[in-house]
This record gives structure tokens, C-alpha cells and sequence, in this order.
């Protein structure tokens, strides 16, 4: 008896995690269902069938444990919609469980964008880039310092890309130099971008009439 | 009645009815819910119902196996059973395929064999795994206790074998459970055919090695006969007074397993000598295109990872991780691991030990790809055999054995250095394990996962706990003993139920091309390669372990990569569905299909699946008045890959005097093994083109006299016609049948003779 009790220990560790694991495995479950219905939003709406996409993606968001990319989508369903406070509302917790994924945040910058409110947009937008440097968040965080006035921010952020081929880049790159008062500067972007191969007629017009401001 | 009993009988009887009884937990779902473990659901979301979704379970690649092959080829053999068929040609995939010969079906397994002839195919399989799991732990239990380890120690072993993950963690698979599961018991055989001096054990060993050869998957067999080959040579060295009795026993196994196993090994050496272009070539034996992080990844994930990162669920689909652990992990537990070094640090305590752990060394560094590989490439087929996905089966073997031997250095009460010092050691490793985990996963695990309420972190740390404890604490043996199979258990079952989730039995139905299967046309899809034969539809996709290379790489437009196994839509370009008589497309996603859209035409649309008609396509049997030589079927397929008009011309490798006939055919009789086919040709000679894939074993039989089947464009059959009218059968009949029936039927009654003769000699 008295060397029984020394297992003791070890059956509480047992009893506890198999409820615990127990548990754990039905919240798989859970998941693994709220995953099937989000996939099958994402075919409905791929096949253009919202009203069904969006029956799956209530379903999908009604199951005890959530499958994130649910609130994902229907944050962006909602964003597309234009409804953008309820797109911020599953965006957040979509972010909650994905905090690297610069998509979310992107989207909540959107959101924020949309619903007016400029400077949570653009904390959104840094907190992006910040994640992951590349042509959208550079884009995203570059166009709202320039919607916001903030045209030598701008300048500084896109001079950092500035050896770039990216046309978009460097068109908001001229202009951030055209409104920082760097003419010379931007002579020279827009002398570059009308130098690169394939650049479609209407961005050559753009160019241009900016050029010749 | 109970007391006569032997003591080690009891012990066999315990351990039997404990795997019995913890297997039933896992199989309750599948005993009172009506529930399987096949991965129905799966074939649901991507193929019958809804369209293909290429992120679905991105993270356990080998699930796709588990329903593009071994799931569809075992309903296939149950329905063919329950018809009396033993089927020998597949007509529905690849434009036809031999069925015995891919190496990985495992139709001659009788178990599987008695299970579907009795059961629908979901039960069968449930039943069959029910059954081998039961067995795996059982027979590592007798073969551990047949190595002199306790009663504990050899119960702990059989418990973390038949429970590492990949065994318990890929149930839909199966393939590796249907040749492992023979493993221990036929070394098992070995040393009772050694000791004993015993000719039963040798036809039981014979028996076991034949099993192990008709599995599912011919790399598990290769290393399983590696492992055996190992022992045969560990006791050639270490024990010279029994010499003759090792060697013997060893060699008539070999031979009675090779034998037994014949009627299935020929016809999968024609068609692997048919497939060698397509692998075994070009196998990375030292994985040059793996990163050194992926080599990393692969040591440490075997450690701890499976249990931390909980299930493929909990990561991110967006974005892909760099290697898949749920795959290519020999996990036995953290315990197991910390048994293991403990045994590491004991090497005299077994004579044994020393070589099961150089097996280990020898086999994990194999398995991470590292130049051992150059060395171990000198044995015979290890290029083409040896390949990564086979191994974490063979290395969850090893660490079950050294892990159990482990347990009985910890149950004799080793020194508390050697103690400490494994546990350092083991908590060094895992802790790597974990940090490299974090840093490949880190960044795509949810948020709230990174907490000390998430199971996933708190249940290794209490299991480090309470096997730091279980090491330190003085309790009896048996306790001990207890507390470790009590671990193990905590470990390993929620990963089998986290790994596998089962599914409601569906009522299969493919009611987009139900109205349209009844002519001989092919189809082409991108929802699921193997299908087919479940429909009974007839195709020129597949996907299979060997395919003949003028079939795979002769009609594909172009080669991405070896080994190639797969014919999809993807890879059908016009000309060859016009050859091939590829009438219906079935497609959820038209941008994959290559026919011009000119050549198509919109037949219906049903729910996310498009079915279209590829037009002026060519019958499955035509008559063509003349021929164009060339001198390989390389050549004929390129002409056709770059629009020849087959009617030009039949292309041809031999020189065949025959043309200026025309004339029509149209199939009597369509069989799986025998195709009837009416011709009727006016002047001269023409040929009669059956576009089957061509393979030897087919014969034609021209109005009763048998002619010589010709390669047709580079993969498909024809045979010269004189004019007039005439009946003209292809029948089936490959050579290996008689000559393997017969090695088998030697190999068979080889065994029974064993039996008896040392039944006579033991009466006597």
C-alpha cells in the first residue's frame, strides 16, 4: 500500500491530461468542421454563389472552436461590401489568432480607411509594412501618408525602394518628391518610368501631365 | 486449468487482451457510431460533392495516398471479390493497368482478402487495421520478451511501436502497418527457429516474410528485409556455436518468403523493369534538393515536435510550413526518447543494445539524407527502393526496442549519473526540438497557441515531470513499469485521435457522369486520379507506383520532375485524348484543361463540376489502311504529341507489310481481361488499333490463330488484318501466372511440409 502512493503522482498526471487531451480532441473536431465550411465559402464565392458562400461562413463561424480564416473571409466579405465595421469586428479577430499575417492587418487598414478613421488606418498600414516589406504594404503605407499630408514621410519611406522597376513604386515615389517640393528628383523617377519597357498608354499619360506640372 | 498454464503464456495472454483493449478505445467511433477511419469526408470535399481544394489538410500529404490509392484499389478488390473476379488487368485507369504488378495493392494479404469478401470496404479496412494494430504491439511484445527483456519493459515496447506516429498517426494509409506488423514477429520466428531448432518456426518465418513482400509498400519490405538481413549477420557474428542452425533457418525464410511471394514479385519485376525511366534513376539518395534546415527539421521533429505541435489542424494553411513532421516522423514519445538514451548509456547491459543502436545511427542518418547513403547505395536496388517516407517506420522499430531495453536498465536501477545524464541529454534534444519547431512554425501558429494553457505546451512539460520522477523515485518493478506505459499512453493515443479524425460512411455517387458511362469512351478529370475504378469509368488518368514508361512519359506533353506517377487532366494535351478516345472532360477548374476551347463543347454544369465533350475523337477500336515506321516508341509519341494524324498511319517499331485495306470494327465484348472485337476489312491489309495501353501478357487471337501484338504509336495496342471479315479477341494471359503459381504453390507446400515433418518427428 505504503509503495502504492508513489504512482500517485503519475495516475494525476494521467487522469489530468487524458481529460485535458480529451478535450482537446473534440476541440479538433470542432475546428476541423469550421474549416469545411470555410473552404466551402471560399468555393461559393469563387463560383460567384454569395448567398450560399455566406450561409457556409455563418456555419462555419457557429461551431464551438472557430477556424480563424473564417473571420478572415467574412472580414473580407464585409470590406468588399463596403460594411467596414463589421469587416473591422472579424478582421480583429481574425488578428487575434494570426498576428504575422501582414493580409490581416492590410485589411483592417482598409477597414479603418473606409470607416474614416485615418489614424488607426494608418497604424495598421505601419504595423504591415513592418511585418513584411513588399509591394503591397509599401503601397498601402506610402499612399496613406500621401492622403494624409504626410508627403516627405512618404518620400523617405519610398527612397528606401527607390532602385526598384516597380512603376507603381516609383510613380508614387515622383510624386511624393513632386509634393516634398524635390522637383529635380522627381524629373529624374518620371525620366526613369517612361524609360521602362511595357508601360501602359494611360500611366504614360499620368506621367507626363505630371511630368510637365 | 489456469494454473497449468506457463507463466510466460499468462504474460502473452495480458499483454494480447491490453493492445486488445486499448486499440477498442481508438475503434470505438468505428464499432458504435458507424463511423470510419477511412478519410471519407476527405473524398467528399474535393471530388464528389464540391471541387478540388488544393490547401485542404496541405500539412498530411501522405492522407491524399490514403484516398487516391489505397482506399479506391481496396474498394475496387471488394467489389470484384464479392463478384468471384480476381481481377489481373484494371481497364479503368491509365487506359488500362496489370493489377499485381505496382508493388503497393497488398490484394494477396489474406487477412485482407477474408475481410473484404465478407465486409463493405470501409469495415474491411477498419477491421484490418483493428486487427494489425492489435498484432503490431503483440508481436513486438513476443519478440522483446524473446530478447530476454521482463514482462514491462516488453509491454511498454509493444505499446509505443504499434502507437508511434507512423504507425497510429496515418491509419487511412495503412501501408505502413501492413508490412511493420510482421516485422517483430518474424524476427521473432527467427530466433524461436534458431533456439529451438525448430522447422515450424521456419515455415512460420516463411509465411511472415512472404506477408511482409505481398504488403502495400515495397520500400517498408526492403527495410524490413535490411533489418532481417541485419540480425541473420549481428548473430552470425556473436554467436558461433549455433552457426549452422542461423544460417539455415535464415536462408530457407528467405527462400520460402520469396517464394510464397512470387506470383506477385514477377509481374512487379516486368512492370519495374518497364518503369525504369521513370524511377528509381533519379533518386536522391542524398537529397540534394533538401536544404541543411529540412535534414535539421527532420532529426529534431522526431524528438518532440509531434506532440507539441498537437495536429496538422493547428497550423495556418496560408502559408505552407517547409516540411511536413506528420509525414516523415518516426516519433515514439518523449518518454521512448528519453529510454532510449538511457539504453545509449547501458550498452553492456544487453548484448543486444549495441547493435540495435548502431541500426538506429545508421538508419536515422540514412534517413536525414547524409552521405551514409553513398555507402549504403552498394546494396542491391537501395537507389531505386530506399526512399524517405519509408524509413520513420523502421526507425520508430529501432527506438521501440532500445527504448524498451531502456526500461529495463530503469527498472534494474541503473546509477543516478547515467541517470541524470540521459535526462540531460533527452532534455537538451527536445528542447532543441522545440526551439526549432517555434522557429519554423512560429510565425503561422495562431496567437492564443503560445500560452501555458494550450495542451500542446503544458502536457510535454508535466510528461518531462513525471518521467524525471518515474526515473528517480524507488517504487517495485511493476510499478515502474506501470507508470511508464501509463506515460506512453498520455503521449500517444490523443495524437492517433488528433492525427486521424473519423468520418460518417457516405453513400458514394458520381451522378455527374452516371447517365454517360455506359460506352466504351474515356474520361479525363481533375477530381481524383483513381476514382474511376470505383465508377467503373473508363480513363486515361492514374496514379500508381509504377507505370510503364511509354505510357506515363510517352503521352505526357511534358515531364516536371521525377519520379512521375500520376496521369491527369493536367497532362492531356488534344492529340492524345483524340488517340486515346478521351471523350468527356470533367472539370471544377477549365483553366487547367489544354484542349483548345475550339475542340470542346459545354455539355452540363452540376453544382461546381463542368462536363465537356472533346470533339472528333477516336473510337476505342479503329481500323487504320496503313502503316509508318519508326524506331522507338520515343518517336512515335513525339509525332503525336505534335498533331499526327493517327489515320495517317499506324506508327509502328517493326517492319509490317501490310496497307491498302479499309474497313470498320466495333467491340462484341468488353471485359476486364478480354476484349472481343468484330472487324470487317475491304482490299488488302489493314490494322485493327485497340487503344488499350499496350503490355506484354496481352495476346490476339485473330479468327482462333494467335497473331503478334504490335505497339501501336508508343503505347497502345494493334494487330494486321487481312480483308474480309473476322473475329478478333485480346485476351489476357500473362506469362508470370503459371510460373509464379507454381513458385508459390512450392513456397506454400515447402512450409506445410516443415510443419508435418516436424510433427511427424516430435510424435516419434
Amino acid at each position: 500500500m505504503k509503495e502504492g502512493i508513489k504512482i500517485l503522482p503519475v495516475l494525476i498526471v494521467f487522469s489530468f491530461l487524458s481529460i485535458e487531451w480529451f478535450k482537446y480532441v473534440e476541440s479538433v473536431d470542432e475546428i476541423a468542421k469550421s474549416r469545411w465550411h470555410t473552404f466551402m465559402s471560399a468555393t461559393y464565392f469563387s463560383r460567384k454563389d454569395e448567398t450560399t458562400a455566406l450561409k457556409e461562413l455563418e456555419e462555419a463561424l457557429k461551431t464551438k472552436v472557430v477556424y480563424p480564416d473564417a473571420y478572415m473571409k467574412m472580414g473580407i466579405y464585409y470590406l468588399n461590401k463596403g460594411m467596414n465595421e463589421e469587416a473591422i469586428k472579424f478582421l480583429l479577430s481574425a488578428f487575434t489568432f494570426y498576428p504575422s499575417n501582414k493580409d490581416v492587418c492590410l485589411f483592417l487598414s482598409r477597414a479603418c480607411e473606409g470607416s474614416g478613421n485615418m489614424i488607426e488606418a494608418l497604424k495598421w498600414a505601419e504595423y504591415c509594412f513592418n511585418l513584411k516589406k513588399e509591394k503591397t504594404t509599401i503601397l498601402l503605407l506610402a499612399n496613406l501618408y500621401l492622403k494624409l499630408g504626410l508627403e516627405r514621410k512618404a518620400f523617405n519611406l519610398l527612397g528606401e525602394f527607390k532602385n526598384t522597376d516597380d512603376p507603381e513604386i516609383l510613380l508614387l515615389y515622383g510624386l511624393s518628391a513632386l509634393k516634398s517640393g524635390e522637383r529635380e528628383i522627381a524629373q529624374k523617377i518620371f525620366e526613369k518610368l517612361l524609360s521602362l519597357p511595357d508601360l501602359p498608354d494611360s500611366l504614360k499619360e499620368t506621367i507626363k501631365s505630371h511630368s510637365e506640372k | 486449468m489456469w494454473d497449468k498454464i506457463t507463466k510466460m503464456k499468462k504474460e502473452s495472454l495480458y499483454a494480447l487482451l491490453f493492445y486488445g483493449a486499448v486499440n477498442f478505445i481508438l475503434f470505438v467511433p468505428v464499432f458504435f457510431q458507424n463511423k470510419t477511419w477511412t478519410p471519407f469526408d476527405l473524398i467528399d470535399q474535393n471530388f464528389l460533392y464540391p471541387p478540388k481544394e488544393k490547401k485542404m489538410f496541405s500539412s498530411t500529404a501522405t492522407r491524399w495516398d490514403g484516398m487516391y490509392y489505397f482506399f479506391l484499389t481496396d474498394y475496387y478488390l471488394n467489389r470484384e471479390i464479392k463478384n468471384f473476379n480476381f481481377p489481373l488487368w484494371n481497364p479503368y485507369i491509365l487506359s488500362g493497368h496489370p493489377v499485381f504488378a505496382d508493388g503497393q495493392n497488398g490484394f494477396l494479404n489474406p487477412v485482407r482478402i477474408i475481410l473484404h469478401s465478407l465486409f463493405s470496404p470501409w469495415k474491411a479496412r477498419d477491421l484490418f487495421v483493428f486487427i494489425h494494430l492489435i498484432l503490431t504491439g503483440f508481436f513486438m511484445f513476443l519478440y522483446l520478451r524473446k530478447l530476454s527483456l521482463s514482462f514491462y519493459p516488453s509491454l511498454f515496447g509493444g505499446f509505443v511501436y504499434s502507437f508511434s506516429l507512423p504507425i497510429t498517426g496515418h491509419i487511412p494509409e495503412e501501408f505502413y502497418i501492413s508490412t511493420f506488423a510482421y516485422l517483430p514477429f518474424l524476427l521473432f520466428s527467427y530466433e524461436k527457429a534458431v533456439n529451438e531448432k525448430s522447422k515450424i518456426w521456419i515455415a512460420i518465418g516463411g509465411f511472415l516474410l512472404a506477408l511482409i513482400l505481398l504488403g502495400r509498400y515495397l520500400p517498408s519490405a526492403y527495410f524490413s528485409l535490411l533489418i532481417f538481413g541485419s540480425v541473420f549477420l549481428f548473430k552470425t557474428l556473436t554467436n558461433s556455436k549455433n552457426y549452422k542452425e542461423i544460417t539455415a533457418s535464415f536462408f530457407l525464410i528467405l527462400l520460402l518468403g520469396f517464394l510464397i511471394s512470387s506470383i506477385q514479385l514477377l509481374p512487379t519485376i516486368e512492370l519495374s523493369s518497364l518503369s525504369s525511366e521513370q524511377r528509381g534513376k533519379d533518386l536522391d539518395v542524398l537529397g540534394r534538393r533538401f536544404p541543411w534546415v529540412f535534414r535539421i527539421a527532420l532529426m529534431v521533429i522526431n524528438f518532440f515536435s509531434p506532440i507539441f505541435l498537437g495536429s496538422s489542424l493547428d497550423i495556418n494553411p496560408e502559408t505552407d510550413p517547409p516540411f511536413d513532421p506528420f509525414v516523415i516522423s518516426g516519433f515514439t514519445g518523449i518518454l521512448s526518447f528519453f529510454l532510449l538514451i538511457l539504453s545509449a548509456l547501458n550498452l553492456r547491459e544487453k548484448k543486444e543494445t549495441p547493435f540495435y543502436l548502431l541500426l538506429y545511427a545508421i538508419f536515422f542518418l540514412s534517413y536525414l539524407h547524409t552521405p551514409i547513403n553513398y555507402i549504403l547505395s552498394f546494396l542491391p536496388s537501395f537507389k531505386r527502393l530506399a526512399i524517405l517516407v519509408a524509413l520513420p517506420p523502421v526507425i520508430a522499430f529501432l527506438s521501440s526496442v532500445l527504448s524498451s531495453t531502456g526500461a529495463e536498465v530503469l527498472l534494474n536501477n541503473p546509477p543516478n549519473v547515467k541517470k541524470w545524464l540521459s535526462i540531460f541529454i533527452a532534455s537538451l534534444l527536445s528542447l532543441g526540438s522545440v526551439i526549432f519547431a517555434l522557429i519554423i512554425y512560429g510565425k503561422i501558429l495562431p496567437l492564443p497557441w503560445m500560452s501555458f494553457g494550450n495542451i500542446r505546451i503544458f502536457s510535454p512539460i508535466l510528461i518531462i515531470f513525471v518521467i524525471v520522477y518515474t526515473f528517480f523515485i524507488k517504487m517495485p518493478p511493476y510499478l515502474k513499469g506501470l507508470s511508464l506505459i501509463l506515460i506512453s499512453m498520455v503521449e500517444l493515443l490523443p495524437l492517433s485521435f488528433s492525427f486521424n479524425r473519423p468520418c460518417s460512411v457516405p453513400d458514394l455517387k458520381w451522378e455527374y457522369l452516371s447517365q454517360e458511362k455506359s460506352d466504351l469512351y474515356r474520361t479525363s478529370s481533375d477530381i481524383g486520379l483513381n476514382l474511376y475504378m470505383i465508377f467503373q469509368i473508363y480513363s486515361t488518368d492514374g496514379y500508381e507506383g509504377l507505370i510503364p514508361d511509354y505510357y506515363i512519359i510517352g503521352t505526357k506533353p511534358e515531364i516536371k520532375g521525377f519520379p512521375v506517377r500520376t496521369f491527369t487532366l493536367e497532362d492531356l494535351s488534344y492529340p492524345v485524348a483524340r488517340l486515346l478516345g478521351v471523350k468527356r472532360i470533367v472539370s471544377s477548374n477549365a483553366e487547367q484543361i489544354k484542349i483548345p476551347e475550339e475542340l470542346l463543347y459545354k455539355v452540363k454544369e452540376g453544382g461546381v463540376i463542368t462536363i465537356f465533350e472533346v470533339r472528333d475523337v477516336l473510337e476505342r477500336v479503329f481500323v487504320v489502311g496503313s502503316s509508318k515506321r519508326v524506331s522507338n516508341w520515343k518517336e512515335a509519341s513525339e509525332l503525336i504529341k505534335n498533331g499526327y494524324n493517327p489515320l495517317e498511319g499506324v506508327l509502328i517499331e517493326e517492319n509490317v507489310r501490310c496497307s491498302g485495306g479499309q474497313g470498320s470494327a466495333r467491340i462484341v465484348e468488353y471485359r476486364d481481361e478480354e476484349v472481343i472485337v468484330q472487324t470487317h476489312v475491304e482490299r488488302g491489309c489493314a490494322f485493327l488499333v485497340l487503344s488499350d495501353t499496350y503490355y506484354p501478357g496481352w495476346k490476339v487471337y485473330v479468327d482462333g490463330k494467335e497473331e503478334k501484338i504490335l505497339r501501336a504509336y508508343g503505347f497502345i495496342r494493334a494487330v494486321p488484318i487481312e480483308n474480309g471479315e473476322h473475329n478478333v479477341r485480346f485476351v489476357f494471359k500473362p506469362w508470370w501466372i503459371l510460373p509464379g503459381g507454381i513458385l508459390s504453390g512450392i513456397g506454400i507446400l515447402g512450409c506445410f511440409i516443415l510443419i508435418i515433418f516436424e510433427l511427424m518427428k516430435k510424435s516419434l
